[in-house]
C-alpha cells in the first residue's frame, strides 16, 4: 500500500517533472530561427513556387550555403544579406532543423 | 493533428493527474498546463502569425483571435490588384484553418474598451473576455490632416492603403480613365505603412496604363523629400515607362493644404494647383484605433514597446505588434509583422513558462513590383542593442542587375507572397 502510494507519487512527479521541462523548451532556439525561413520557403520549407524546398537539403548542404552566402562565396539575390546575420552555431542549429523536417 | 494530439497529452499529464491526487509538489500549473488565456486583436500580418505561433509553441495555450472582419484582403498583392494583374480574389484569405487546424477560438467582432488593470476586454456586441496575456495588433488608423475638405473616407479620393473594397474603388477609377488622364499618388511623410509601396503603385499603374492607356500620366505628390529604393524605381522608371511617371518631392511643392472634389483638384502650399481624373491620397497614419483608445500610444501617435517582448511599456501584460508599434529601426511592413508576431509569441510563452526571453535577429524583406517580370527587393537585419531593436544590416538589389536578376526577384516576390500568407492562414 505504502510502496504503491510512493511510487505513484515518484511516477506524478516524473511525469510533471517532464511535461514541463518539455513545455519549457518550447520554442527551441532552431524552431524559432527557422520559423524565419518559411515567411519565404513556404509551411514546413517546402519551397513556394520559385522559392526552392530546404526540407529536402542535406545537413551539410544548408550549412555550406548559409557560410557562402554569408562569406558572399556564394551568389544570391537576398540571401547573402539574411544569412550575414547568423552566427556559426545558429547556422548549425537552423541546417540541423531544416534538413530534419519531412519531405 | 501533431498539435492536437500533443495538447492532448501535456493536458492530460499534467492537469489531469494533478485533479486526480492534488498538487503534491505546490507546482502552480494552472497556467502553464491547463493554458493561459490569450486574447489576440487584429487578424493580419501580425495577430495571425502571433496567435498561431502560441499554439505552436504552446499546445496548451487558450488563443482567441479577435477580428471585425469574415474574410482578410491583403496589402501586399493590392497594388497588382489595382493594375488588374489579378483578380481580387488574388489578395483574399479565410481565417476558417487558424480555427479548424490551429485550435484558434475566432471572434468576428470588435473590442470596444480594454480594462487593463482588471485583464478584461468588452466587445461590441457586449459581451466580455478575460485574458492573461493581450497581444494588439489592429495596424493603422488615419489622423487628421491639415488638407482643408480632405475625408479619408471620401471615395473621390480613394487612399486603398487598406485593402478590400478600397483596392476595387482605385483599381475601378484606373480602369475608367480615359487615355491622356492623369493619376495623382500622394505619399504622406513618414513613417507609414510599408514605405515603398506607393512607388510600386505607380509602376504598376505606369504598366497598366501603358497597356491600356499610353498618353496618360501619373504625378507623384510626396509628402518627403526621397523615397525607399529610389535609385532602383527612378532606374527601373527610366527602362520600362519613359516620361511617364513624374516624382515631385516635398520641397517642390510644400505639401498638399486642400483638395477640391468635384474636379478632383489638389492645391499645394506652393500655390499649385494638380488636376487628375484619379486622385490617390494615402493619408497619413497612426497606431490602429483600439490601442490610442487604450492610451498605450505615445506622442509620435506610434506604440512604444520592450524591444525583446513587444510588451507595451504603459500597461503590463498587453503586447503590441505589427504597424502600430514603436519598433526602433524597424520598417513598418508585413514581413516584419510576421518576425514581431513570431517573436512575441516564443516571449508570452517565455513567460507564461518562466523562462528568458531568447535573443535572436529579426529581419524582414520587402519586394517591389516594378512590372510582372520586374521586382526590386529591400532586406533588413535587426538586433537588440542597448535597449533597442537597431538595423544592423541592410541590402537592396544591385543598381546594376541583368534583366534575368529582376524578373528572378518577381518570381520570388509571388513565392514570397504565396509563403508568407500560408504561414498566416495554412
Amino acid at each position: 500500500m505504502k510502496w504503491t502510494t510512493i511510487s505513484i507519487v515518484t511516477l506524478v512527479m516524473l511525469v510533471l517533472l517532464w511535461s514541463t521541462s518539455s513545455m519549457a523548451q518550447n520554442p527551441s532556439r532552431a524552431e524559432l530561427l527557422a520559423s524565419s525561413c518559411f515567411v519565404c520557403h513556404g509551411q514546413g520549407a517546402k519551397g513556394a513556387l520559385k522559392i526552392p524546398p530546404l526540407n529536402d537539403l542535406k545537413v551539410s548542404d544548408i550549412k555550406e550555403s548559409m557560410i557562402g552566402f554569408k562569406s558572399g562565396e556564394e551568389r544570391s539575390t537576398i540571401m547573402g544579406i539574411i544569412a550575414k546575420e547568423y552566427s556559426r552555431e545558429d547556422i548549425i542549429l537552423l541546417a540541423e532543423y531544416l534538413a530534419a523536417l519531412p519531405d | 493533428m501533431t498539435l492536437q494530439r500533443r495538447h492532448f497529452i501535456q493536458t492530460l499529464g499534467a492537469t489531469g493527474i494533478l485533479a486526480a491526487i492534488g498538487n503534491p509538489i505546490g507546482l502552480s500549473l494552472s497556467q502553464a498546463a491547463s493554458g493561459a488565456r490569450i486574447i489576440v486583436v487584429g487578424g493580419g500580418f501580425g495577430g495571425t502569425i502571433c496567435a498561431k505561433y502560441i499554439r505552436k509553441f504552446s499546445p496548451a495555450a487558450s488563443v482567441t483571435l479577435i477580428e471585425p472582419k469574415t474574410t482578410f484582403f491583403s496589402c501586399p498583392g493590392s497594388n497588382s490588384v489595382i493594375a488588374g494583374l489579378h483578380p481580387i480574389k488574388y489578395i483574399r484569405h479565410s481565417y476558417d484553418k487558424l480555427g479548424a487546424e490551429y485550435g484558434i477560438s475566432i471572434i468576428h467582432d470588435m473590442v470596444s474598451s480594454i480594462d487593463g488593470s482588471n485583464n478584461k476586454i468588452t466587445l461590441k456586441s457586449g459581451g466580455q473576455h478575460s485574458y492573461d496575456y493581450l497581444v494588439l495588433s489592429p495596424g493603422i488608423d488615419f489622423r487628421e490632416t491639415a488638407i482643408e475638405a480632405y475625408n479619408p473616407e471620401d471615395e473621390t479620393f480613394p487612399h486603398a492603403w487598406k485593402a478590400g473594397d478600397q483596392t476595387r474603388l482605385l483599381r475601378d477609377q484606373i480602369r475608367s480613365m480615359t487615355d491622356g488622364d492623369t493619376v495623382i499618388i500622394a505619399p504622406p511623410a513618414r513613417p507609414f505603412r510599408a514605405p515603398p509601396a506607393p512607388y510600386e503603385r505607380a509602376s504598376l499603374i505606369a504598366h497598366y496604363l501603358q497597356e491600356n492607356k499610353p498618353r496618360s500620366k501619373i504625378i507623384i505628390l510626396d509628402g518627403n523629400g526621397d523615397f525607399s529604393k529610389q535609385d532602383l524605381f527612378t532606374q527601373g522608371w527610366e527602362k520600362l515607362y519613359p516620361g511617364m511617371i513624374e516624382w515631385i518631392g516635398i520641397k517642390d511643392h510644400g505639401g498638399i493644404t486642400a483638395v477640391h472634389g468635384a474636379n478632383r483638384e489638389v492645391m499645394t502650399a506652393s500655390g499649385n494647383h494638380f488636376t487628375g481624373q484619379v486622385v490617390n491620397i494615402i493619408p497619413p497614419q497612426k497606431a490602429g484605433l483600439i490601442a490610442t483608445q487604450t492610451g498605450l500610444a505615445d506622442d509620435s501617435g506610434w506604440c512604444p514597446v520592450k524591444p525583446d517582448s513587444f510588451e507595451s511599456t504603459v500597461q503590463k501584460n498587453i503586447y503590441v505588434i505589427g504597424d502600430s508599434c514603436q519598433a526602433g529601426d524597424m520598417t513598418k511592413t508585413g514581413h516584419a509583422a510576421n518576425s514581431q508576431g513570431k517573436v512575441c509569441a516564443a516571449a508570452i510563452v517565455a513567460a507564461i513558462t518562466g523562462r528568458p526571453i531568447m535573443d535572436v535577429t529579426y529581419n524582414m524583406s520587402i519586394y517591389s513590383l516594378l512590372s510582372p517580370k520586374y521586382a526590386i527587393s529591400l532586406s533588413e537585419n535587426y538586433q537588440l542593442t542597448g535597449g533597442r531593436i537597431s538595423k544592423v544590416s541592410s541590402d537592396s538589389s544591385a543598381l546594376k542587375a541583368k534583366k534575368k536578376t529582376r524578373r528572378k526577384e518577381a518570381q520570388y516576390a509571388a513565392g514570397w507572397y504565396k509563403s508568407i500568407t500560408d504561414d498566416m492562414f495554412k
